[in-house]
């Protein structure tokens, strides 16, 4: 009997699979329904797993803050924190997971990041720049390969570029080569706004086109040229500009550099405003992993302190007063200086009263700022605070991370829960990375790195085609044998075999199981076991073929006849599977339960295809022509046209 | 098929060979081999453990240019890393071991080198050189790996056992069943990893999480083809009741070692062809898998089953075992 269900069954399934092998990227939104599946990037659309898509894999072990011990709302709490500092990224599906070793509480978080590059590139350009058009330039025309661009969300502006390594077409591997070419395609151009004086003197009327080309000679630039905007407003691009370099990875264009230029337009007439309009002004190249490592492990505790100054006056001992024989000026200087002077004391505001804390800019301040939002009560201490300070004269003390950060002055009390933070280093990258750190809050528990994994894309791919490619004649091999040594029934063993690998794939692409390195092993264990289970029945059948039955008949025996072998033999495989998924998460990779996971699949699915697809062909095979060759049912059977009497099903 | 050629086949398919009445031989066989084993086990330098059991910071690098091990150990030399060690493993590629660098925060990091001075060495070298992959492990995780495999290992076997026992329980003594079966796997896992130890000493192959991998499929391959053979004794014992448990055996395993030798076949073909033409990442583990395959093979057929009858009948052979 052939089952008509299990035919359309069997077509069904098949069909879904190659469907869901065939497009790259599955999307399907139905009615609010949404399911997306696929990579537009990888072979079949796979999703890969880190070895094979390079990324870095990095194992934290907790320790409990002094005098307690950890909880296991403490590792939730900071797997949280984790994870909202890893979305910071904006990279795909990173992973954050506690894992433990046995103990009560798991100790470990284990962080994974695929994609991560080894070199990012922070570029800020003033002006207005299409990512397309940074793109089109960098990729296209300087003919950068691997580097992939994108725009910070959070800073208009801001760019990240990252890629294995900086490379172009010329065969230059530097990041700076890189710079020189955006300087020169991105010149240096500064916005100057004039308005008429309110004096009589004709100096301080708006300046010509002429006076703003002398004065721009003045600046000691070669190839500069003005653009006259209409009303006073005119555009003075500086096509040779290079500023200066800040480190070897590292520049910032701040008023310093661009005041020497501003000087001469400062006395051809009344300067209202002068703004950088064009130009990269700043550029930062970092290795991806250590920025990774510091954003992530890393807290960011931020401590406000009120800084009590020694009074201005002292009306009990004026004539005492300013201390150890200092005139009043320099005690106004040094009272909030030098230690001795000063106490800072502890406020009831903290980093724990933030709402929000974001990179920000402020007129008048070259450098980004971190703007914070406070909760109410947050809002109110601090307009406490900042009232008190204004009242004494003394400062705002504030701590990053324990270091000292600014102590700025407040002329009244502040209301409303809004600051912003300035301090000396800041970048768009610092600010960035202070921001996120800041509005993540605090982590709970110590953290330590123990175990670092950093696989570069190129050895994953290349195993991962290698590999696929050997698996492919091993699989050619094995078709073979089975052909040649079992015949018909090896026929039949390599149609469902092929069957299988489509349906595997599918599988794996629809739940979607990551395809890793020790997946593609359990992979090649799992087309032994789908062999084996075929070999099973072709033997069974022989057997029964042998022992005097007729075809078909024998086919059935020979099913049922496996069936208890390959069941309890993959019973075990399939606990086995079980028992490493189970203590997988123990070990602080996750090689071992992808490999059990895959094997688990491969082996449910290898039942489901032998059980279905080889008795469906063999059935219907039987009953063709070549049913009537019982001896190409039989390994040893001599090959001869024969007509096989006792075929009378 | 006619009646005479039904009982030439009948005559061929009792041709066994008499793998029971020669199981001294074959335990005495598999003993040597385990003593070779164990002993590359013993003597030092044991097992070529890598940094997933002893910590350290491993690095893979392939270079543009055609590079000698001993041009990248003099570069680690003079950067003063002492117990690094370079391996070639082809494709203009090495994997090289070392002391945790310095840019580890793990409190015990005894270098002072970071991965930057390694990769500034390279690039006046070589100015194209890749970084394939960096590790490093730190000591609590390392001993931690060890503990968890032992623990797998124990409990993959323990549940092995219960289920065995269950799908086993109509039969007389199944706690046997279940015994051989997991006899036969720590067999095979002292077996192959004895081998391992022996080609560590010689080809310098380390065992990493991926051995365990390995490892951990060896006992499923061991425990997939043992239970066959015990399918086919359990299915005899009911056929043919009367027969003694050598003589059952004796028929299942001849019933059976096609299938055994087939699919190991199909598997080795696999193996092999990866191992050969695959990528070099996964050379270890092929090699583990294909030593398994054979022993796992070897072993369901001439250790597992005649695990059953020494426990039955110890070294005694019974009339009715000549064929």
């Amino acid at each position: 009997m052939i089952k008509i269900r299990t035919v359309i069954i069997a077509s069904a399934i098949l069909l879904i699979s190659i469907l869901s092998i065939s497009f790259q990227v599955i999307n399907v939104d139905f009615l609010g329904f949404k399911f997306n599946r696929g990579d537009p990037s990888t072979f079949l659309g796979l999703s890969l797993g880190l070895d094979l898509k390079g990324g870095t894999h990095l194992v934290y072990e907790a320790e409990p803050n002094e005098g307690s011990s950890l909880s296991a709302d403490d590792m939730e709490g900071a797997r949280r924190i984790l994870e909202k500092r890893v979305n910071a990224f904006g990279i795909a599906e990173p992973s954050v997971q506690l894992v433990g070793s046995g103990a009560d509480v798991p100790e470990k978080i284990l962080v994974q990041l695929p994609g991560l590059q080894k070199i990012n590139i922070n570029l800020t350009i003033a002006g207005q720049v299409a990512l397309e058009d940074l793109n089109r330039f960098i990729v296209d025309e300087l003919g950068y390969q691997d580097l992939s661009i994108r725009e910070l969300e959070d800073f208009k502006g801001s760019y990240v570029i990252s890629g294995p390594k900086i490379k172009g077409n010329d065969g230059s591997n530097d990041a700076n080569i890189l710079l020189s070419k955006l300087d020169a395609i991105y010149p240096l151009s500064i916005i100057l706004a004039y308005v008429p004086g309110e004096s009589e003197d004709t100096s301080q009327d708006i300046p010509s086109i002429e006076q703003i080309e002398s004065a721009a000679s003045l600046t000691g630039e070669s190839n500069v040229s003005v653009e006259d905007l209409s009303q006073g407003v005119f555009k003075v691009t500086f096509h040779d500009y290079v500023p200066d370099q800040d480190g070897v990875d590292f520049r910032y264009l701040d008023e310093a550099d661009t005041a020497v230029l501003g000087a001469p337009f400062e006395i051809v007439g009344n300067l209202f405003q002068a703004t950088i309009s064009g130009g990269v002004s700043s550029w930062r190249v970092s290795g991806g992993v250590e920025e990774a490592k510091k954003l992530i492990g890393e807290t960011a505790q931020l401590v406000f302190k009120e800084r009590d100054c020694m009074p201005v006056e002292n009306q009990n001992s004026e004539e005492f007063w300013p201390p150890d024989e200092l005139s009043m000026e320099e005690w106004i200087n040094l009272r909030c200086l030098v230690p001795d002077y000063y106490q800072d004391k502890a406020v009831a505001l903290s980093g724990k009263d933030l709402v929000d804390a974001f990179p920000d800019v402020q007129p008048g301040i070259a450098r980004p700022v971190v703007s914070v939002v406070f909760d109410e009560d947050g809002a109110d201490e601090f307009y406490d605070i900042t009232s008190r300070i204004s009242k004494n004269q003394d400062l705002l003390a504030i701590f990053l991370d324990g270091e000292p950060l600014v102590a700025p002055s407040v002329s009244a009390g502040i209301s409303g829960g809004r600051a912003f933070i300035q301090g000396p280093s800041f970048d768009s990258e610092t600010v960035k990375t202070i921001s996120i750190q800041l509005k993540s809050g605090a982590l709970p528990v110590n953290l330590k790195l123990v175990q670092e994994r950093n696989v570069d894309a190129t050895l994953g791919s290349d195993s991962l085609r290698k590999s696929l490619i050997a698996g492919g004649i091993g699989m050619i091999l094995v078709l073979s044998f089975m052909i040649l040594y079992y015949r018909i029934p090896g026929i039949v063993a390599s149609v469902s075999l092929i069957f299988y690998s489509i349906l595997l794939l599918g599988v794996f692409k629809l739940i979607p199981v990551s395809l890793t390195l020790s997946g593609a092993a359990a992979v090649i264990l799992s087309i032994g076991v789908a062999v084996d289970a075929n070999i099973l029945i072709s033997e069974r059948t022989k057997e029964e073929i042998r022992g005097g039955r007729n075809l078909f008949s024998a086919i059935n025996q020979g099913f049922t006849r496996a069936w208890p072998s390959i069941r309890d033999s993959n019973v075990s495989t399939v606990i086995i599977c079980l028992v490493l998924y189970w203590f997988g998460d123990r070990f602080t990779t996750s090689v071992i339960q992808g490999f059990a996971l895959t094997l688990g699949i491969g082996i449910i699915v290898s039942m489901f295809t032998a059980f279905t697809v080889s008795r469906l062909i063999m059935r219907a095979i039987s009953r063709t022509v070549l049913g009537r060759f019982l001896n190409f049912y039989d390994p040893v059977g001599s090959i001869n046209f024969r007509r096989d009497e006792g075929s009378n099903d | 098929m006619t009646q005479l050629e039904v009982l030439i086949l009948e005559e061929m398919r009792d041709q066994m060979i008499d793998v029971v009445a020669k199981r001294i031989w074959f335990l005495g066989f598999s003993l040597i081999i385990l003593l070779i084993g164990i002993i590359s086990l013993i003597i030092p330098p044991h097992l070529n453990l890598g940094i997933d059991f002893l910590s350290g910071t491993g690095i893979t690098v392939k270079f543009e240019k055609s590079l000698s091990s001993l041009d990248i150990q003099s570069r680690l030399d003079d950067l003063g890393l002492k117990n690094s060690s370079v391996q070639s493993i082809g494709d203009d590629s090495f994997f090289i071991r070392t002391e945790k660098l310095s840019d580890f925060t793990d409190s015990d990091s005894s270098v002072e080198i970071s991965r930057n001075d390694i990769e500034n060495s390279f690039k006046t070298i070589d100015p194209d050189y890749l970084i394939l992959e960096v590790e490093t492990v730190g000591t609590k995780v390392a001993e931690g790996t060890i503990q968890n495999s032992l623990i797998a290992v124990s409990v993959s076997s323990l549940f092995v056992m219960l289920y065995i026992l269950y799908a086993f329980r109509r039969l007389e003594k199944s706690f046997r069943f279940a015994v051989a079966a997991v006899f036969t796997l720590l067999h095979d896992v002292i077996l192959v990893t004895g081998l391992y130890a022996l080609l560590g000493h010689i080809f310098g192959l380390q065992v990493n999480s991926v051995f365990i991998v390995a490892i951990l499929t060896v006992i499923g391959y061991s425990v997939n083809d043992t239970i066959v053979i015990f399918d086919r004794i359990r299915e005899n014992n009911i056929k043919y009741d009367s027969a003694s448990l050598s003589r059952t055996i004796n028929r299942s395993i001849n019933e059976s070692i096609t299938r055994s030798l087939g699919t190991s076949i199909t598997t080795l073909l696999v193996l092999l062809s990866m191992l050969f033409l695959g990528g070099s990442t996964l050379r270890d583990f092929l090699i583990v898998l294909t030593l398994g395959v054979v022993v796992g093979t070897y072993s369901s057929i001439f250790v597992a089953s005649q695990f059953l009858v020494f426990w039955d009948q110890g070294f005694r052979n019974k009339p009715d075992d000549q064929v």
